[in-house]
């Protein structure tokens, strides 16, 4: 399924919805942009709204505070069909360890995205040390204040550490040391986006925070970059990790949506990650917390029974949006994070649908948010296409987004009223 | 007693006073929150309200009864004080930035307040260049582990309605976050409904609690308490309200305006002036009460709820127009939406407006009978109408017809009789509201010159027309035509200025 929310053939007119959503609807931006986690990231980089729209997904079997669950020290392996939010979820959980600190290091692992061009288990540790490294960077960074002074020699250790792990690093950081580019609600956390991490706290560029980052920058040439890699590595990392204070480290694996081609290859790659993790035995605990897609589940069962990861205090659940006023609550929030009173489509319907549009939305996600967010990012292409100044939202434009619809499963279009019933504007 | 757009809300009619434990009406929701203080559950209470409806007060209330326990300690912010004193008196709620000297001048202030509780704040490192963000994390940490280490911190956060919404998510990134860390500290901010809790870790572990409108009783007790208060003023409330039977007191803040607004103006009377003062300070923000005035008066002689299309259908204009002229009441906290596509006038202020803009109906009846005369007296015994009421009868295909013109008030009353199924003994079939088409056609069609210009080629002058608002001075003028029985002559104007509308009517 694409992941841009309106149909590959259809051209979207930008201006039109812009002016829809900002001045009609007058939304602060466009909540129903996109439907994938990466690309909503994208939206307002420097305070995005995407941990906003969080709604927590129903699980069987249900988790009263799933966040809550997902932040003890326990092994974690969430599963859920293509578009069900497994990526916000692995998100939301860094966010949550990244926003309150508690001494968790928290290092995200993305199977499929992140992957190295060469094959087996050297491959997967490179994935795995690059990952560590760039988490323990931000996160270094981000609580720098509250960590007491770091001696020079960690300083060094740590510097040539990053710098011969991650690519381009300093390169990259003398980039945003010269630009001195700080938000004032963000402070230099768009800095991450570079590393491929999302803006989670305020970070303020201080002179301690401006002065580590110096420090780091003159180690470049100290350390050359690293061209084999092997646990030793990972395992170094994690002890200079314990050295300043982690005392534990959560490793959240994500898998992407993927080709039946690849799907083989990430399963194999898994097959050698964990078995690899749990070998490991690293200088302070780690906990896997897996995200993955449905159809593993037997396969990483069989797996984690084999490493004895699945003990009493284990959570193992999949996501079900079999709960509509959780759809609904998807709707509901992302209104509400655009600035607006607006509780949902029924609120901008035409009177003949504004008891049911909803409903109908909710009906045609078929228990996939991701799914909503297409079928809401289409209806509102359809209106601007009919009228961009015209507040409601009518059947008129519901059967157009039928007819533009290019996805599998297309919803219903409904049967017209007269113009006069539909509100069509006079 | 004549207002004008610009200047500030007075001082004297400021409801937002000090808090008075006895003049303070009891809650029910105040429960809920000793609920969410005792579950643990959730970190963050926000307590969620319309302007000038109380929470203030209902924080102080819990503050006073948290500090009764001795296990929990209070501490409370004031947002105005981490503004400069233009920012705090100002007319609009332009407020985007809050200046790094304020932000520090009001820490100063706060750690020396909990110093005195606790030397060893004193200590804690303190530099203006200083990032206040991590001041405040430094404190939070400070308060909860070492100071106040074994009784339950709890933080008032009031007053952050007087921040635009990007003035205060940086307070939030700011000031809430860096307190927030600190997991053991619980959190109660008061925020306006439209003011959201951006932080994800604190909007996942926060609860909303609303606070309503006064229920009858806690209405009239308040009322009571607020005679007391101003014995002198009591009559003169009493006074008003006799022209508003409808209002039941729900309203807080208008609770309290109505009794300052009689205490200022000893000759106070339900007019426009008394309403421009009660929008004024219902939301000291708004930025032309005659405008929302205006706005107000076009929808609220119409139903008490409505959707988007009949409100454009009832002022003659697009449904674009009128979701724009919602909107605006909306962001002003005069409308609400009460779900899906449905809206209405804010309870109490729907009753004033109607009373004091004195906002009339015109009510189409259809009846199952070829006798006008026995529909009207079927009304007559079961409601207040009354034969004066009656514009127009007909008779058409064996149905009679029958126009009737009442207080908006009592055609809404008579309205809901009608839904409730509660007038067939009258042989009702049918009833609705009838749009006064050439009001709202005059009104949309012409701004305030170009009635000047109509007035000019109707050889009157437009001051002449009693009424502040244009759409008051339109409703003069119709009623100046009809009584003159001189319509076509004012339809000969209109349509010289405008031919192109349809003066059919």
């Amino acid at each position: 399924m694409a992941a841009r929310t309106f149909a590959p053939n259809q051209k979207r007119d930008i201006s039109k919805r812009k002016q829809f959503i900002e001045q009609t609807l007058r939304l602060n931006h466009d909540p129903f942009a996109f439907a994938t986690a990466e690309l909503e990231l994208q939206v307002q980089p420097e305070d995005s709204p995407f941990f906003s729209y969080f709604v927590q997904p129903p699980t069987f079997p249900p988790q009263e505070n799933l966040l809550e669950r997902l932040r003890q020290a326990n092994p974690v392996f969430i599963f859920g069909p293509a578009g069900s939010g497994k990526t916000t979820l692995r998100y939301a959980l860094e966010a949550l360890c990244r926003a309150v600190p508690d001494g968790t290091l928290v290092v995200s692992y993305t199977l499929g995205k992140t992957e190295a061009p060469v094959r087996g288990e050297t491959a997967v540790w490179q994935s795995l040390t690059q990952a560590l490294a760039t988490d323990l960077f931000v996160q270094v960074t981000e609580q720098l204040h509250s960590m007491g002074e770091l001696g020079p020699d960690v300083v060094q250790r740590l510097g040539q550490f990053w710098h011969g792990v991650i690519p381009y690093y300093g390169r990259n950081l003398r980039r945003h040391l010269e630009q001195n580019k700080a938000n004032t609600l963000t402070g230099i956390s768009p800095w991450w986006t570079t590393w491929k991490r999302a803006a989670v706290r305020y970070t303020p560029l201080t002179p301690k925070r401006q002065s580590f980052l110096q420090q780091l920058l003159a180690l470049e040439e100290a350390a050359p970059p690293v061209e084999i890699y092997h646990s030793e590595l990972f395992y170094e990392g994690a002890a200079l990790a314990a050295e300043i204070g982690f005392t534990q480290v959560y490793l959240l694996v994500d898998a992407v949506d993927s080709s039946q081609q690849q799907k083989i290859h990430l399963e194999e790659r898994l097959s050698q990650a964990l078995p690899a993790i749990h070998a490991l035995s690293p200088p302070i605990p780690l906990y896997p917390k897996l995200f993955l897609p449905e159809y593993w589940q037997d396969h990483v069962n069989h797996l984690a029974t084999a490493l004895g990861w699945l003990t009493p205090q284990t959570l193992s659940a999949i996501i079900r949006w079999d709960q509509p006023e959780a759809l609904h609550a998807l709707i509901t929030n992302r209104f509400r994070s655009a600035g607006s009173w607006i509780r949902g489509f029924n609120t901008i319907a035409g009177q003949e649908i504004a008891d049911k549009l909803d409903d109908m939305m909710i009906q045609t996600a078929n228990q996939s948010p991701r799914r909503l967010l297409q079928t809401a990012s289409l209806l509102i292409d359809a209106h601007v296409m009919r009228q961009a100044e015209e507040s409601l939202i009518t059947a008129v434009d519901w059967n157009a987004m039928c007819q533009m619809w290019s996805y599998d499963s297309p919803p219903s279009p409904l049967p017209l009223m007269s113009s006069r019933q539909t509100g069509e504007n006079r | 007693m004549n207002g004008n757009a610009t200047s500030l809300p007075d001082d004297e009619l400021n409801i937002r006073r000090d808090y008075r434990p006895d003049q303070y009406t009891p809650r029910p929701q105040i429960q809920t929150a000793h609920r969410w203080f005792h579950d643990r559950k959730k970190q963050l209470l926000t307590v969620v309200a319309l302007p000038a409806t109380g929470k203030t007060w209902f924080l102080r209330r819990l503050q006073e009864e948290f500090n009764g326990n001795s296990i929990v300690k209070t501490l409370w912010i004031e947002v105005d004080d981490l503004l400069s004193p233009e920012m705090r008196h100002g007319r609009t709620r332009e407020v985007r930035d809050i200046a790094d000297i304020h932000k520090h001048a009001w820490f100063r202030d706060f750690k020396q307040q909990l110093a005195a509780q606790c030397p060893d704040v004193a200590a804690l490192p303190y530099s203006e260049t200083d990032d206040i963000a991590e001041l405040v994390e430094a404190l939070a940490n400070e308060i909860c582990q070492n100071c106040f280490a074994g009784q339950q911190v709890v933080l008032f956060i009031d007053n952050g309605d007087i921040l635009s919404n990007p003035g205060w998510r940086e307070f939030e990134r700011t000031i809430i976050e860096p307190f927030a860390r600190e997991k053991s500290l619980r959190l109660i901010v008061a925020a306006r409904e439209d003011q959201k809790i951006e932080t994800f870790f604190l909007k996942a572990s926060q609860q909303r609690l609303i606070l309503d409108d006064l229920e009858d009783e806690a209405g009239e007790q308040q009322m009571q308490k607020l005679a007391q208060e101003f014995p002198m003023a009591a009559p003169r409330v009493a006074h008003l309200l006799k022209a508003i039977p409808a209002y039941a007191y729900s309203h807080a803040g208008l609770n309290t305006f109505l009794y300052l607004y009689a205490d200022k103006y000893p000759d106070a009377q339900p007019d426009r002036h008394f309403l421009r003062a009660m929008v004024d300070v219902l939301n000291r923000f708004s930025e032309d009460p005659d405008e929302l005035i205006e706005l107000l008066e076009a929808i609220a002689d119409y139903a008490d709820e409505w959707v988007i299309e009949q409100m454009a259908e009832w002022q003659s204009v697009s449904n674009t127009e009128a979701w724009e002229r919602a909107s605006k009441l909306i962001d002003n906290w005069l409308v609400v939406n009460i779900s899906r596509n449905r809206y209405k006038i804010v309870d109490g202020v729907r009753e004033f407006v109607r009373v004091v803009l004195k906002l009339r109906a015109t009510l189409a009846i259809e009846a199952q009978t070829d006798d006008p005369t026995q529909v009207i007296n079927g009304l007559e015994q079961l409601t207040a109408v009354t034969a004066q009421n009656v514009r127009q009868t007909n008779v058409i295909a064996g149905k009679a017809w029958v126009t009737l013109e009442l207080d908006a008030e009592a055609a809404n009353e008579l309205m809901q009789l009608y839904q409730n199924k509660q007038l067939a003994g009258a042989g009702i079939i049918h009833m609705r509201y009838e749009a006064n088409k050439l009001l709202h056609l005059i009104s949309n069609l012409f701004n305030v010159d170009e009635m000047h210009e109509l007035c000019h080629c109707l050889g009157i002058s437009y001051e002449d027309l009693a009424g502040g608002g244009k759409r008051r001075k339109v409703l003069e003028l119709l009623g100046y035509y009809e009584r003159r029985a001189q319509m076509p002559d004012l339809l000969r104007c209109c349509q010289q200025m405008r031919p192109d509308a349809n003066w059919q009517i």
